[in-house]
């Protein structure tokens, strides 16, 4: 039964990274802007003939 | 005002005034333009060639205009940084309007090979650019975002948005790690809950070690608190955030002590979720007070209006819609709503509004004016060179070196409760403890954190600004444009309303102008019309619309204008005066006729003859009579006016008994009028144009500007109102009383909340949890409250004004 102990810690430290990956997110900017994402979707086909 | 309507043929939008048009077509917008043409001229209908943008040529500018971009001065305060030559700016681009603009301004690295990315915000209306120093620089980019159609807005003033953002993160991070916390522990906490005591003590002590450090993070989440709790203790203020942060430090000291004894397991769960939902209610209240914020700029309007020049033609406009770029007549006692660029030739002002002092400038043609100048000379041209900014305007407004009397009484109070909120709340909690400590430690606890959360003081403090600001913005859709909230407090306590005539509670535009006197030959005619048309009093404005005139624009050496008296202008030889006949000519009685009853009369003279007067049947507004009466019920009202006692008998056959009328005022006599009111001790509320009436404006309690299609702003006056809606001003009067009885119902709203929070807690029947949820819960429905009750009765306003069509 004390195995509980270990997949608690387990867990824990999973749920743990998440958070961090989270807080990784809202640093680099990614909620900033909620909107105009959705309207570069729409001219998004013209980049696949980019020349990089 | 019907505008035909164009509809973009790319976008389907609705066109605005900035049209572009290009071969018959009609396009909302250069995006759309320049995607279109790129789609007409392939054959492939859904791809947009991004190669063809290389041959889009810059339009031509004017040269030097973004030079100053440059300098290294301008470039520190607009860049967001700049690293190993690679520099990132964010320029505000009004012109945003569509998708197509969103990816046209996502590639203008194709159209300069410097910019590395460019990207847009576009609820912002920003696009944020990455470009290498060595290949192009801030001048360059802002002068390619100008050439395509989206002119930057260039605003120092704007540089404060930064932090808000960054505070805004922060805040969604510490959310985040409160969340975190409080689900996981809360999830520890199930094994002890549920097993009743019968749980192995190996897990049971993980468990709560495991739950104690999870809290670690949550001290992390709720440090605002502690910061601004410890900044206020420093200045021996007891703020909001000490009774919270004390309860808050209380349930982890209290929770590491049992956890590290082993007598109990702590108040772990309690924290986090304390904190957790504290947090989110900050959030919360965040984004609903900003949509019932009275944030003015986007709905409301300065109710001025200043003449704008298209070609030959003259147009008025609201300073809203003053934008960069416009030519602006600028008369007589005008302000200049926006920094410009003097075109005509030379001028006086005043910016005793920014500065204070009002020795007149003196400037000639190309010198830069600065917004907030009054115009003293001749009525000029100026070229606009940045957007109008209402937040600019009513911030110095706001702010201005006019002194006006103290204000006393309600936000002053709110302030002083704070304080003593604090402290009560402290002895209450405190108090709570002691109780319950003899009987049992756990619920004395519970009784000093809950009574500490629960007590929410902040409720108290946004009555008055949301009733107020409510009132602001209701006020603001009718033109009635109020300086600040202590304004509606005002409006409320005020004894005696003092009225100007002209121009007040008469209109120029349909009053009835004619000429008795000497025949005047067209050059004389010219000579009066260009003269009148330098001024903004309702008289000159009259007889410059209704004079015919040849279209020669005559040129004005010296003008000036005298308040009370008139006009004196010259021009080439001649001398000119207009106004009253005292002023204008020394001699003595004439053979012409000028008391006329009913009329008032503009005399004019050339070099000193007399040769003859304008005279004027003053129309009243309409509605204004039965206005006029509603109010003389409540209060005592006088009408003060600059003209002679011949309209007399006409207003006293439409108004009620009890009317004061003042007849031959000059300004200075309408200023002792109020001063010896106010010095009764009674409240004075004085509505005028602010042009002759500037000083007494200052002077009343309650300082109303009515404003007739001019730019007269008088930094003395508390409230703008357009003048054809002063027939509303007993429904103001009832509104902003009604706001000030929501704001003290909202105060007893509070209380009580507290009051049987405090009873719950002290008892021992709150959770410190419920108490955390509640506590938002308060403030926003204490706001709710406050805004829902203003904006009903500001329906009523509506319905007000339809009954004057």
């Amino acid at each position: 039964m004390s195995v509980i102990l270990v997949l608690i810690t387990a867990s824990f430290l999973l749920a743990a990274f998440f958070l961090v990956a989270f807080i990784w997110a809202i640093k680099s900017g990614q909620f900033d802007d909620t909107y105009t994402p959705s309207m570069r979707i729409l001219t998004e086909e013209n980049e696949t003939q980019k020349n990089k | 005002m019907a505008k035909s309507e164009k509809i973009c043929i790319h976008c389907g939008d609705v066109c605005r005034d900035d049209t572009v048009v290009r071969d018959d077509k009609y396009f909302c917008c250069s995006g759309c333009l320049f995607v279109y043409e790129i789609l007409h001229d392939t054959d492939t209908q859904k791809d947009y060639d991004i190669s063809k943008l290389k041959y889009i040529k810059p339009k031509a500018l004017t040269p030097g205009e973004y030079d100053f971009l440059n300098t290294a001065d301008i470039k520190e305060k607009i860049i967001q940084y700049s690293i190993n030559g690679r520099t990132r700016v964010i320029f505000r681009l009004p012109n945003i309007y569509c998708s197509a603009c969103v990816w046209l301004l996502e590639n203008i690295g194709r159209m300069d090979s410097g910019i590395i990315e460019s990207k847009v915000n576009f609820l912002k209306k920003e696009i944020s650019i990455l470009y290498m120093e060595e290949l192009t620089d801030l001048r360059q980019i802002a002068s390619l975002l100008a050439s395509i159609g989206y002119k930057p807005q260039l605003n120092f003033a704007d540089l404060g948005s930064e932090k808000k953002e960054k505070s805004d993160k922060s805040l969604l991070i510490k959310v985040g790690v409160a969340g975190f916390c409080f689900a996981n522990i809360m999830l520890f906490a199930l094994p002890e809950y549920l097993a009743k005591g019968m749980l192995e003590p190996d897990i049971k002590t993980y468990l709560r070690f495991l739950s104690l450090i999870a809290s670690l993070p949550v001290l992390y989440a709720a440090s605002d608190y502690f910061r601004s709790a410890w900044m206020s203790f420093k200045v021996r203020i007891l703020s909001i955030d000490v009774p919270l942060s004390l309860g808050i430090l209380a349930l982890f000291l209290r929770s590491f002590y049992e956890v590290v004894t082993m007598t109990g397991s702590g108040y772990s769960d309690s924290l986090s979720g304390l904190v957790f939902f504290l947090l989110l209610g900050k959030v919360f209240q965040k984004k609903t007070f900003y949509q019932l914020s009275f944030e003015r700029d986007y709905k409301s309007y300065f109710p001025l209006s200043v003449i704008k020049k298209k070609g030959s033609k003259e147009e008025f406009i609201p300073l809203n819609d003053v934008k960069s770029g416009d030519i602006l007549l600028i008369r007589n006692s005008e302000i200049i709503p926006a920094d410009s660029m003097l075109l005509g030739s030379e001028t006086l002002l005043d910016y005793s509004f920014l500065t204070g002092e009002s020795t007149p400038t003196f400037v000639k043609t190309g010198d830069k004016i600065f917004s907030g100048a009054k115009n003293i000379g001749t009525g000029v041209e100026v070229k606009v060179v940045r957007d109008f900014q209402q937040s600019y305007m009513t911030e110095i407004w706001g702010s201005q070196n006019v002194k006006k009397k103290e204000l006393t009484g309600n936000s002053l109070i709110s302030n002083k409760m704070a304080k003593y909120f604090t402290v009560f709340v402290l002895i209450v909690s405190f108090a709570g403890f002691l109780w319950w400590l003899p009987k049992d430690i756990n619920i004395a606890m519970n009784v000093f954190v809950s009574i500490l959360i629960v007590a929410c003081p902040c409720a108290l403090a946004l009555s008055t600004p949301f009733s107020y600001g409510t009132a602001l913005r209701i006020f603001s859709k009718y033109n009635f444009f109020l300086k600040s909230d202590n304004v509606v407090e005002e409006l409320t306590r005020i004894d005696e309303i003092i009225f100007d005539k002209t121009g007040t509670l008469t209109e120029a535009e349909n009053s009835v102008l004619s000429y008795q006197g000497r025949k005047l030959t067209q050059l004389e005619k010219d000579i009066v019309r260009s003269v009148a048309r330098n001024s903004t009093h309702p008289y000159s404005r009259l007889i410059f619309t209704e004079l015919e005139t040849s279209d020669d624009k005559l040129l004005i050496e010296k003008y000036s204008e005298i308040f009370g008296q008139g006009i004196e202008a010259k021009l080439g030889e001649t001398i000119f005066r207009l106004g009253k006949k005292s002023f204008v000519s020394k001699e003595e009685e004439s053979d012409f006729l000028s008391d006329i009853s009913g009329e008032s009369a503009v005399h004019i003279a050339f070099n000193g003859v007399y040769t003859g007067f304008f005279s004027i049947k003053s129309d009243y507004r309409t509605g204004i009579f039965d206005s006029l009466n509603k109010l003389s019920d409540e209060y005592r009202i006088t009408i003060l006016s600059g003209d002679s006692e011949k309209e007399k008998p006409f207003l006293e056959k439409h108004l009620k008994e009890g009317f004061n009328y003042n007849f031959n005022q000059s300004p200075a006599d309408k200023l002792y009028y109020i001063q010896n009111i106010q010095n009764e001790n009674k409240r004075v509320l004085m509505a005028g144009d602010g042009l002759n009436d500037s000083g007494a404006l200052l002077q009343s309690d309650v300082g109303i500007a009515v404003s007739d299609n001019t730019a007269n702003f008088t930094p003395g006056s508390d409230a703008i109102l357009l003048a054809d809606k002063l027939t509303m001003l007993p429904d103001f009067i009832s509104l902003a009383k009604k706001s000030v009885e929501t704001a003290y119902f909202s105060y007893g709203l509070s209380i009580l909340y507290n009051l049987i929070g405090f009873g719950f807690a002290f008892t021992g029947n709150l959770s410190p949890v419920v108490a955390a949820i509640l506590m938002p819960i308060s403030s926003i429905s204490v706001v709710l409250f406050a805004v829902l009750r203003v904006t009903l009765f500001g329906q009523k306003l509506k319905v007000k004004e339809i009954s004057f069509i």
